[in-house]
Formats: structure tokens, sequence, C-alpha cells
């Protein structure tokens, strides 16, 4: 079976966020990036499937990092496409991965629900209808059998939505599949000679143009000083329903 | 190799394994068991090990190792280090390909824990004396004596020993691997100590223990020659242990200082606060500075016996002084234990008696000077 997983290299979950002058993204001075925690399931889960494994990742040359991480746990080779400085939208980003993908053939292609730095949770939805894959999201559970896979996901209320599709097959994995290893020291000295092949974004867009553009962003407003509602159990309750009432107006 | 690589995972898998216990492990004497053989399936005590064998064979990955651990746990760092280098080092240094095969392998691969034993009760700085004899008996060496402060012992598969070979003045030792199980040897429990508490520290008893001859490290007599690359390693690993618990404690103190409130303000607009950070800081870059001069002299292959002991009087005593003024800016809730300050401060003491005290330091700092000016001179 023939298995890419899609990597996204994120700034660091303890990062603290500053907006770049421009107020059309972040300043990316000074941020530590990572794996995005999501994609580890997906690395680890390529990693236990086995077969010929391929991880993907669209980025400047910095997210090469993230390829390592993944051929250091575990996976064969890598695939880089180069934004060269430009930025593409998750419609661009998808165009660019469904064409890296079909091209390569695989069977099984895996990623992380989301990626945890803008929370689009998009491109691999779209990556699966550009390249006439089937897709199921947020998945904790696959069991591969011959020709079918099946995949559980949680819903509300507890319950759960099990699927059986064939192949392709694009899974967004969510936590709870597994348990992401670390890579190990020997597993970082092989990764040295893994192959990355090296793409160029811009070619492999097939035209596909940006239907979002990031204009303004803002930080959230910083909290307000919470409100110590004083008394004995009985007092506080009216107080807090009044609260919520005629301030907070949720009632 | 790649060492940001290096870096990012083991400190993933620290973070998880070894950070939630690391306090509780020091309060009650415990050596964490479970990250040892984590770290040693996952091929981090081995970075220094030959790769022929599943080693890393990387010195800057041994300081990346060490700092990450000491940033956690010194004494973790102790332990890992008495194993994978007091012992390991010297085996792969000084080893036979089948002494290699049977006691590397394993360590590297196996979760084995080894130990390298050369204190005794009556003898420390002064090692050529040791009072524990060899004696040859036709395939085998008969050793009887005693070890003490010896890391790790307690918990130890491999032991090296330092015996007496019957040689003259420093052509008299004898280096031995023995293994736990063999007849008349046998360990004390772990010490209750002041600081690296969660690291075991035992006495070795050898009562009449019968060595095979295939089991003697190294040459004949030659142990103390031997010994002298392994010590310089040893001294050198002060260097990355202290950066690890100044890093550390710098993070700690300047977070505190940030949000603690007096006079209305935090203290860390103090300038007497202020003062002790950037101390930490000026002996972080000096330490960091000398163990970097220190590996390069190595890799060139130039003898690092005077910067290695210089090196490790300077950090074992400017860890001591920073960590107790890192206990000093948290104040009271810096005594507790648990805020995690005070452990670096009973942890960096040992370095000053450990690997040879900070006394016997000067002394061969003070000698190697006298004699290199006197050469240079043609006097003394």
């Amino acid at each position: 079976m023939k298995i890419a997983v899609l990597v996204k290299q994120v700034p660091d979950t303890e990062t603290k966020i500053v907006i770049n002058a421009n107020k059309n993204g972040i300043d990316e001075s000074n941020i530590k990036y990572i794996v995005s925690p999501y994609d580890e399931y997906a690395i680890e889960e390529a990693i236990k499937i086995g077969g010929e494994t391929t991880v993907i990742s669209m980025g400047p040359d910095r997210c090469i990092e993230s390829i390592r991480t993944a051929l250091a746990m575990g996976i064969q080779k890598a695939i880089h496409i180069d934004t060269q400085g430009k930025s593409y939208d998750s419609y661009q980003t998808a165009a660019a991965l469904a064409k890296v993908i079909k091209d390569g053939g695989f069977d099984l292609v895996l990623t992380g629900k989301q990626g945890i730095d803008y929370d689009n949770g998009q491109v691999t939805q779209m990556a699966a209808e550009l390249s006439g894959a089937s897709q199921v999201m947020v998945i904790d559970k696959l069991t591969i059998n011959g020709d079918k896979a099946k995949v559980e996901r949680r819903i509300a209320g507890g319950s759960k939505e099990v699927y059986e599709s064939g192949f392709p097959l694009f899974l967004g994995c969510e936590k709870g599949l597994n348990t992401p290893r670390y890579a190990s020291l020997p597993g970082i000295m092989k990764a040295k000679s893994k192959p990355i092949e090296k793409k160029s974004a811009d070619e492999l867009l097939g035209g596909a143009t940006a239907l979002v553009e990031f204009t303004n962003f803002e930080l959230p407003p910083e909290r307000a000083a919470g409100k110590r509602i004083e008394g004995e159990p009985p007092q506080q309750a009216a107080q807090l329903v009044k609260l919520l009432r005629e301030e907070a107006k949720v009632i | 190799m790649d060492l940001n690589l290096v870096r990012q995972e083991l400190q993933k898998l620290l973070k998880e394994k070894l950070v939630p216990i690391a306090l509780e492990c020091d309060e009650k004497g415990e050596f964490p068991i479970e990250v040892y053989n984590a770290v040693a399936d996952a091929g981090y005590g081995s970075i220094y090990l030959p790769e022929e064998y599943g080693g890393g064979g990387s010195l800057d990955g041994l300081l990346v190792v060490m700092e990450e651990f000491s940033k956690i746990s010194p004494a973790f760092a102790l332990s890992t280090m008495s194993s994978f280098q007091l012992f390991g080092y010297n085996i792969a240094h000084l080893g036979t390909p089948q002494q290699k095969e049977k006691y590397l392998k394993p360590l590297i691969q196996d979760r084995k824990i080894g130990c390298w034993a050369l204190t005794e009760p009556d003898v420390g700085s002064d090692a050529v004396h040791v009072k524990t004899t060899s004696k040859r008996d036709g395939d085998f060496f008969i050793v009887n004596g005693s070890k003490t402060f010896i890391t790790n012992a307690p918990i130890a598969d491999f032991f090296i020993v330092i015996a007496n070979s019957g040689g003259k003045g420093f052509d008299s030792g004898n280096a031995f691997i023995l293994e736990k199980g063999m007849q008349g040897l046998s360990v004390s429990k772990p010490f209750k100590k002041h600081g690296h508490r969660s690291s075991p520290t035992g006495q070795v008893y050898l009562d009449q223990v019968r060595v095979p001859k295939e089991n003697l490290l190294g040459t004949e007599h030659k142990a103390f020659y031997d010994m002298k690359h392994s010590l310089d390693i040893e001294r050198l690993m002060v260097g990355p242990m202290i950066m690890g618990t100044l890093k550390t404690l710098i993070e700690k103190s300047v977070i505190y200082a940030y949000s603690r409130q007096q006079f209305g303000q935090p203290i860390l607009t103090f300038q007497l606060i202020q003062e002790k950070i950037a101390r930490m800081r000026m002996h972080l870059e000096m330490v960091t500075a000398a163990t970097e001069k220190a590996v390069h002299s190595l890799k060139q292959g130039h003898s690092i016996k005077s910067l290695a002991t210089a090196l490790k009087l300077y950090a074992a005593k400017v860890g001591v002084e920073m960590a107790s003024e890192a206990v000093q800016i948290h104040g009271g809730n810096g005594y507790t234990h648990e805020y995690g300050v005070e452990m670096f401060l009973r942890d960096a003491k040992l370095l000053e008696i450990g690997g040879g005290t900070s006394e016997m330091m000067l002394q061969i700092l003070a000698k190697d000077t006298i004699k290199d000016v006197g050469k240079k001179f043609g006097v003394i």
C-alpha cells in the first residue's frame, strides 16, 4: 500500500503570537516551529500500517525540519513542496497537494484533522475532492482489511459513526487514534540519508487562484478581570442569576 | 548528527516521562528506571558510543543529552552518564571485541546498567594506592576489597572495578569487568544523600571474587594510564550538567521575579535581583565557552587534561554559587522542595566532591602549570 502523510509545520503551541506590521499575518521571527500535533497521529498511523510511506509538506524551506522529524520517526521518504516565499490559501494548497498525490498514485492519505495554526480544517477535504478520492475527517480508529478501510469517528452524545471505504481514501486523524512515538537516535541518524524530493508549489497549482485573502489580523481582546460573588450560597446564587440576566444577558 | 532534532525529540520524551516525576524521585530517593529504559531504548544514552554497536558516535550529541537531562534532573544525568560513559565508554575504548560483544551490546541494546568503581573507604583522591587486590590464579584473578560512593552500584548489572595489580607506583592498576551475580560480589543499599538523591550510590564488596582473565580490561598493570582519557570526559561532562542547571535556574528565577510583587512592583525590577540574574547568565556563557573549547580540542586530538580540570573546578563552583542565588531570588518559596530550585543547589554540591574534589582539581592545575613553566625555562 502506498501511503502519503500530509504534514504541516506550525508554531509551537507555547508560542506567544505577535501580529506583523502589515496586520496580514503573524510575526514569524523568534518562533519555534513544530509538526502540527494532529499530524503526529497521522505519521504514527502510517508507520504502524507500513508499506511504502511518504511524508509531504508544503511550505518554506524551514518545513524541512518537520519533514526530518517524520523521517526520523520512521517514514521512508519525503516530498517538499516549496512555496518559495509566497503564501497560498487552503484551496491552492489543496490543489498543489492533490496534484502530487494523484501523480504519486497513493492509496491512503493520512493527515491531522486540522493544522493548529490557522485551524481552517479545509485542506484535507478539498484535496480529497480535487483528487477524486473519498474522505473521512476526525477519525480515532482505523482498521484496514484488504481493499477496504473501516474507520470510526466520535460524534455528539458519546456515539460513534463507522464508515467503510475503498481506496483512494483521505483520513483526518484525531487524538486517541494512537500514541505517536519519539524519534529514536538510530531513527534520527537514518533520516539523514532518506530522500527528500523538491517540487515547486507554483508549478503544481495548475492555475488555481486564491479564494481567500487575509487582510486584517487582531488579537482577541484581553480578558476582563473576573467578578467575585461574596456571601452565603443562597445569596451568591441569586446574585449570579441577576448578573447572568442583566449584565451577561445570557438567560 | 542533526542535534536540533536530537534535542527536540529528547525534550518530548523527557517532558512526558521525567518532568512529572523528577521532584518526587528526588524526595523519595528513587531512581526513575522507566525513564532510564525509555532513554536506553530510544538510543539517547549511547549517543557517544560506537556506531557499530548501535551507538551514535557523537560527542556533541552527548553534550546535548547531558544538558537536557540536567535541566530537569542532574541526578538522572549522573546515573545515565555513569552507565553509558564511565562504564560504556571505557569498554568501547579499552575492551576487546569479545568484551564489547558481551558487555557493550547489552548496555546499548538491552537496558543493562553499568558503573565504574575506583573510590574505596580509605582511598579516594589518592587513587594509585587502592587497597583492593587482584592476584593471578591460573586463568583467573582473585579480587578482594571494597569500593564506596559508587554511582549506580546498587542497581548495576555490570561493574568496572579498579584493583591493585601488585605492580609498582603508577604501574600498579588492573581494571576488571564484573557482572552482577558473580560469586563474592555484593552491593549495599543506596546511601541516603544530601543531593543527587534519585541517583543510587553505594558500596561494592569483593570477597574472593574469581574473575576470568578474559575480563581484564585494558593492559595489565596499566589501569591508571588507561583511565586518564575517561576521566577527562567525566570532568568535561560537568560543563553540560551545569549548563542545564543554570538554564533552568535562570528561567525559573526570571519568571518568579517577574510575578513576585514586593513594595508594589515585581522584584525583577530591583537591581539587586537583576545582578544575580546577570551573574547566572555570565557564568552560563563562560561554562558554555569552556565546554565548547574542550570539545573542539578533543576533536582535534589535543590533550584536554588542564582545560577539563579547570572546567570541572569552575563549573562546579559557579553551579553551587548560582543555585544558591536562585534559591535566594525565590526566597522562602525557594527553600521549599515544591518550587524545584533547592534540589539544584543540593545536586550541584556533589560536583565539587565527586569525580575528583575541587581541592584535587586545584592541585592538578598547580602541578601542571608549574611543570609547564619549569619546562619552558629549564628550571624547577
